[in-house]
């Protein structure tokens, strides 16, 4: 991956440049993002999130919006690897049907799940997010939603996706998402009676290291760590 | 025949077997619970998690200097490919170039790599078919050889930690070419004499043929990847198909198989170590003699900007992948490793319902699973 | 040694009042008990006392000595571990099993079966979901057996231990005769783990 080294000791954001190149040319992805790149603005010191560019018009988040009628998303665009990538986030509700769409739909051809993960925005919720691949087309597409902690359900798509089934076995154990209408929902890499705290989250931090598990456990408060 | 008529008091039930989590062919603490018919099995529940030690939220307390070492004992026969995938997501991330040399040397170890790491599957592998033995002796031999250069090169056998985010941590040894190549004489002999020993051994072909035969459509729906998928007959490499580093001046070969099953997974994999061979003389003979191994500019922190970033690499057991999350600082928000053992492993059910018992083993072999990778 | 014991650890510990009692069968106080907790209860390990053994009552006291050296020897020059390869410590334990640095010349032959096996290297992370399958498979070897801890994890939790879900350290579970640190420890390293067990065998032979 060969990019411009040049401006490293600024913090500048990958995908504030505009990208005027689609998602599926790196090599004129790149060349163009440098000569196009603005002056740095002010240095943003403590920024917790990109900002969001979307993407141009003809890359794949247009396919999936034809393919899926009355589909309210949004896209934009992330860094990979070979140049720049499309994320598409939407609500919970219509995951089965997008990611339905991304299989059956022969221009996006998205059959291979590439893993499915989830992610804990402490205030703005818990994220799933899906990471999709055509093997014959060479695009992919990356599929967001968003949660919240008192509702964390999410349809289940290891009927669409065969390959979600152990994904989704995995997130619930680590994040506590409900995945509604997965066939066999138990824990997978949890001990069998340590699963009602969940190790991902963020309200869950490790042990110091100076402090042996089960130290502060002597009075018999709460169970695990702290 | 006497016994097809069964006496109708007579209660025949499926028996359950446990095998694991300790058990000589389960390539460490992994547990299935196979129901039987008689030999044929119809139920498999796979249960995994013995060796969930919680890699994914400790790398999210170390920063990008410390996450290498926890890559390396997550991922521990391919560990080049798991720092290689590491760096080049962080590197992704902060834009920063590797030079060209490092990228050379780093091809040329994780090629390295990749031959070690089939080579303790071909020694693996001939145990699980009853080889009791020999094929081990073999490979390990061969794992030594690389090892010691790996040795002298990193300073470790096994855990390397010798990428770093921008390229190499140090320079390699001065005769890093002539061993390289000193090695490479031992590699091929050795992947003679193990091809020699299982390929056309008759017991062997009939312990692997048509056994776990898996289809392109479900390999693809499975999300299986590397050899598992490429011998369903799916041509998909990532060093060829979505090419990182400097794979794209290599001139190789993908193999790839006609049935999907035990024996061409088998075959996936030897004819990728003769194509490994042959990465590695080209890349020998395009490195540039010297040059830098970290780029000028390096930031003496290492702080990502926010953002994330999916990158992956084609290890020895498929796509390894590093989904990165950042929120600015020099820790990862998020990091979760896209582990190619826990995919190849979720499809072993579909795999072996319907088969022989004896064929399990097999089958739970030929998947070349990494257990510490499977539960990280 | 009676000690306070945390609840979710598995230790041999009776449930009401978490007094540690040596040899008592496993009682792991949790909510419900799969099937190798069951089966661990009811494994009652014959408690072995020292100098009890029946040779000695045997023989008169002048031949005791030599006995002892000539038992200890014989243990110590053909110990058979359990494999026990749980992660990454596993490849190198086995690459020392192998022909560069052999470990069949000091007569150690690497035996799946706890059931027939002297010392038990436990190589890699105990997990607190393995914890039970590790204590099982202690007190299916009969005696006398040693425990080699090999590695960092297997001592105290190594780069893992941070980590709730991670036992820090085997000797939480079973008594530990021999730790070999580093991570992991180089194949010499852990034959010098096997010939200091077999210095200690000869020493503690009069037990």
């Amino acid at each position: 991956m060969t990019t411009d080294g040049e401006n490293q000791e600024q913090a500048h954001d990958p995908a504030a440049a505009p990208a005027p190149s689609d998602a599926e040319a790196p090599a004129a992805a790149a060349a163009e993002k440098a000569a196009a790149r603005p002056a740095r603005a002010a240095r943003e010191a403590e920024a917790k999130e990109a900002p969001r560019v979307a993407p141009p018009a003809g890359a794949i988040h247009d396919l999936l919006a034809a393919a899926v009628p009355g589909l309210e998303m949004k896209a934009y665009v992330i860094p990979d690897i070979t140049g720049e990538s499309v994320a598409v986030e939407v609500a919970p509700e219509r995951i089965p049907d997008v990611l339905t769409a991304a299989r059956d739909d022969a221009r996006l051809d998205l059959k291979y799940l590439r893993t499915l993960t989830g992610v804990d925005w402490q205030e703005e919720g818990l994220e799933v997010v899906y990471h999709l691949a055509s093997l014959g087309q060479g695009h992919h597409l990356t599929v967001k939603t968003r949660v919240s902690y008192e509702a964390p359900n999410v349809p289940s798509v290891a009927s669409i996706y065969p390959a979600a089934d152990w994904h989704e076995r995995e997130t619930r154990d680590m994040f506590g998402i409900n995945f509604e209408g997965h066939p066999n929902l138990v824990p997978l890499l949890l001990p069998e009676d340590m699963t009602d705290h969940f190790p991902l989250r963020k309200d869950n931090p490790l042990q110091e290291i100076e402090e042996w598990q089960g130290e502060n456990l002597r009075e018999g408060a709460g169970e695990g760590d702290e | 025949m006497v016994l097809e008529q069964h006496d109708p008091a007579l209660e025949v039930i499926d028996m359950p077997i446990n095998m694991g989590p300790q058990h000589p062919s389960t390539h460490g603490v992994f547990r299935m619970v196979l129901v039987v018919d008689g030999e044929r099995i119809v139920d498999v529940v796979p249960h995994i998690g013995y060796m969930h030690r919680g890699g994914e939220k400790l790398m999210e307390t170390m920063d990008y200097r410390q996450g290498i070492g926890y890559a390396d004992r997550t991922e521990y026969l391919a560990q080049f490919s798991a720092e290689l995938c590491y760096c080049m997501a962080v590197e992704r991330l902060m834009d920063i170039e590797v030079p060209e040399r490092a990228q050379y040397i780093r091809v040329i170890l994780t090629e390295l790599n990749r031959l070690s790491s089939h080579f303790m599957f071909m020694g693996a592998f001939g145990i699980d078919a009853g080889i009791f033995g020999t094929s081990f002796t073999y490979a390990f031999a061969q794992r030594e050889y690389l090892q010691e250069l790996f040795e002298e090169v990193s300073g470790d056998r096994l855990m390397y930690a010798y990428f770093r985010v921008g390229g190499l941590a140090w320079e390699v040894t001065d005769n890093f070419v002539e061993r390289c190549h000193e090695v490479l004489k031992h590699t091929q002999q050795g992947i003679r004499d193990l091809d020699e020993l299982m390929t056309r051994n008759e017991i062997f072909m009939a312990r692997c043929q048509n056994i776990g035969a898996f289809s392109a459509e479900q390999a693809v729906a499975y999300g299986l990847s590397g050899p598992m998928l490429r011998a369903s007959g799916v041509p998909w490499d990532l060093r060829k198909d979505e090419p990182y580093s400097i794979y794209n001046r290599l001139n190789f070969e993908i193999p790839v198989g006609n049935y999907g099953d035990v024996y061409d997974r088998y075959l996936v994999r030897l004819a990728e170590m003769k194509q490994s061979v042959s990465i590695v003389e080209q890349a020998l003979g395009q490195l540039p003699p010297e040059g830098p191994i970290v780029p000028e500019k390096m930031p003496r922190r290492l702080r990502t900007p926010p953002g994330e970033v999916y990158a992956r690499v084609e290890s020895p057991r498929g796509e390894w992948g590093v989904y990165l999350v950042s929120k600015g600082g020099d820790k990862p928000y998020r990091l979760h490793m896209r582990s190619p053992s826990f995919c190849n492993l979720s499809a072993l059910k579909a795999m072996t319902i319907g088969q022989f018992l004896a064929d399990a083993v097999v089958i739970l072999g030929s998947i070349d699973i990494v257990l510490c990778d499977v539960d990280r | 040694m009676e000690q306070a014991v945390a609840r979710g650890d598995v230790t041999t510990a009776e449930p009401d009042t978490g007094r540690v009692v040596e040899g008592a069968p496993v009682v792991v106080p949790r909510r419900e008990q799969t099937g190798v907790e069951r089966e661990a209860e009811r494994l009652t390990p014959a408690v072995y006392e020292p100098g009890t053994a029946l040779y000695r009552q045997l023989l008169p006291g002048i031949l005791q000595v030599p006995a002892d050296a000539l038992l200890a020897l014989s243990r110590k020059s053909s110990l058979w571990p359990m494999t026990f390869g749980l992660a990454c410590c596993a490849i190198e334990m086995i690459a020392t099993f192998m022909s560069r640095h052999d470990l069949d010349r000091f007569g150690i032959v690497p035996w799946p079966s706890p059931r027939q096996s002297d010392v038990m290297i436990v190589s890699g992370t105990v997990t607190k979901k393995m914890a039970p399958a590790v204590k099982l498979l202690y007190e299916q070897m009969p005696n006398p057996k040693w425990v080699i801890a090999m590695g960092a994890c297997a001592t105290n939790g190594g780069p893992y231990s941070r980590y709730d879900r991670v036992m820090q350290g085997v000797d939480k579970i079973i008594p530990v005769d021999v730790y070999v640190p580093g991570c992991p420890p180089r194949p010499e390293a852990l034959l010098d783990g096997m010939i200091a067990l077999q210095h200690k065998i000869m020493e503690e032979r009069s037990k």
